[in-house]
Parts: structure tokens; C-alpha cells; sequence
């Protein structure tokens, strides 16, 4: 290797007169496994930090998760409300099921009784009858 | 709906290169990320027409500088973060050398450490490879201003460079 090249590399760099191709030279010299002089060795954190960097990239699961997803948990809740809505009015707990059906056997009873009623309401008619002609004689 | 399409897949090549530079000048990696997708939504806003100049690319480091320039502007006025800097100062010295983790985080905090414009010169110059005037186009300074500053920026670093080697860094 020609160091005395690098050397000189090296002032042009820090003159700020160096090419981009040269400066590549340098930052692959500096990344490479090659034994570099110690005057020169000092030197290498820079280069390599320069080849590093090239590498960093938008932090993509920087924010923290509730930050970034909240709006989309408020969406997905709301959904699952407004299908969970009419699921739950038709599923049937047991106790509701029970109350139910004691709720159609009252409604038979209540009606068998009307229609009982009713007739004896029907009998009834007679004693308006009765009522009406009894009332003209004793009136 | 082609050129559409060229658009994204240029944005998103562009993304990770203007958080680069905006971390540079911001030092904050959120600040940058919040900065980032600033300068984004600002290309979205480009006409169609715009979308097809060549240089989208120099177009959203100059978005992206006079953004960060703008925010360390307000956070100047900041009394907070004026604090911050304070401390952050009395850190420097070369005795705290030590503190950093690795020889990387040690370099880095020498390129943040230089003046703004000297940083950004860095940044675009070692790490994202302009030519300079590329360069002189995004910060919008003649290209001999440019090498001005690259040469000051990389003496200073050099300084800092000579310094540890007479005092050592572990």
C-alpha cells in the first residue's frame, strides 16, 4: 500500500480539495481490514463513522404504540360495537329464555281466562235485559 | 398514474436520506422523524408539473434545511431549551471524551458540536456524497462558500482529531 499517497489524500481531504471518488477511496481504505499506519489510524473512526451513517433510515416504530395506533383502536372498537349490537339482542341468555317462555304461558292463561270471562260477560246480557224491563215497572 | 407512481417510489427513496439530514441539524431523533414527514407532506403539495423536475431530491434537502432552521429558530426564543444547551455546553470538554460509548458517538457529537451550516456541509458532503454544487443548490450559498465551510468544518475535526492523540481517548 502507498501510504505516502494516502498521506497526501489525507491534507487534500482536509483542505476540503478532495473529489468525491476520492473521498470514497478513503472511506473504503479506513472500512477495509487493512493495516493502517498509526498517524493515520486516528483517523479511522471517522471514516467509518461517515460509512455507518450512510445506513440510518427512518425510524419506522419510533412512536410508541399507543401514539400511533390509537386512532385505529378507536376505529376497530367501534366496529366491533356496532356488530356486536345486534348479536347480543339476539343471543339468549338462559335466564332470558326461562323469562320468555313464562311470558307466553301467562299470555295463554290470561287468554284462556278472557275467552271465560267473555262468555260469562255474555250472560251478563240477559241481566241487562232483566234490569231494563224491571226498571219500566218500578220507575 | 405513472408518473404517479415514479413519484412514491421517489419520496421513498428520499425518506430516509431527509431524515438523515434533519437529525444532523435537529440532533433529535423524534424531532427529525416529526421534521421528516414535514418535509414529505410538503413535496405531496408540489404541482404535478413539479413532480417531474429532475432534482426532487435537491428540492426536498432545501425544504428539508429551511424547516430545520426555522424550528431551531423558534427553539431559540425557547428560554426551556436555551437551558438545555447550557448544559449540554459544559459537556464538551475533552476530559468527557470518556462518557461516549464508542469512538462513533464521540464523532458524531464533534460533527453536531460544529456550527449549523458547517454541519450540514458534513452531512451532505461525507455522508450523503454531493457534489459541491449540488450542495451550493440546497443551501443556496455560491459553491465557493460551500468549500469554505467543508474546509473549516474538517479542520475543526481534524483539531479535535490531533487533540485526542495528545491526551488520549480510552
Amino acid at each position: 500500500m502507498d501510504w505516502d499517497k494516502t498521506h497526501l489524500l489525507m491534507d487534500r481531504y482536509f483542505e476540503g480539495e478532495t473529489t468525491l471518488e476520492e473521498e470514497a477511496s478513503l472511506r473504503r481504505l479506513f472500512n477495509s481490514a487493512a493495516e493502517i499506519p498509526e498517524d493515520l489510524k486516528k483517523y479511522q473512526p471517522l471514516f467509518t463513522y461517515f460509512e455507518q451513517s450512510q445506513h440510518t433510515v427512518f425510524p419506522t416504530t419510533k412512536k410508541p404504540f399507543s401514539k400511533q395506533f390509537l386512532p385505529w383502536i378507536a376505529v376497530a372498537a367501534s366496529v366491533l360495537i356496532i356488530f356486536a349490537i345486534p348479536f347480543k339482542s339476539q343471543q339468549q341468555t338462559p335466564d332470558e329464555q326461562q323469562l320468555q317462555q313464562a311470558y307466553e304461558e301467562l299470555r295463554s292463561n290470561m287468554n284462556v281466562m278472557s275467552t271465560y270471562l267473555n262468555k260469562g260477560k255474555k250472560q251478563l246480557a240477559y241481566l241487562e235485559v232483566w234490569n231494563q224491563t224491571t226498571q219500566k215497572f218500578i220507575k | 398514474m405513472a408518473i404517479e407512481n415514479n413519484f412514491v417510489d421517489q419520496i421513498e427513496a428520499l425518506r430516509d436520506k431527509i431524515f438523515r439530514v434533519t437529525k444532523r441539524l435537529l440532533i433529535s431523533s423524534d424531532e427529525a422523524a416529526d421534521a421528516t414527514q414535514e418535509v414529505i407532506i410538503k413535496l405531496w403539495q408540489l404541482d404535478q408539473n413539479d413532480r417531474k423536475i429532475e432534482n426532487v431530491e435537491a428540492y426536498s434537502m432545501t425544504i428539508a434545511k429551511n424547516y430545520c432552521l426555522d424550528r431551531l429558530k423558534s427553539k431559540q426564543a425557547n428560554q426551556l431549551s436555551l437551558v438545555e444547551n447550557q448544559v449540554t455546553k459544559r459537556q464538551t470538554g475533552l476530559e468527557r471524551t470518556l462518557e461516549y460509548k464508542n469512538q462513533w458517538e464521540w464523532v458524531n457529537k464533534l460533527i453536531n458540536d460544529l456550527p449549523e451550516k458547517e454541519r450540514m456541509v458534513i452531512q451532505l458532503r461525507d455522508i450523503e456524497q454531493y457534489e459541491f454544487d449540488k450542495i451550493a443548490a440546497i443551501l443556496d450559498v455560491p459553491q465557493g462558500t460551500v468549500r469554505v465551510y467543508l474546509t473549516r468544518a474538517r479542520k475543526k475535526i481534524r483539531t479535535q482529531f490531533l487533540k485526542i492523540q495528545q491526551h488520549g481517548l480510552g
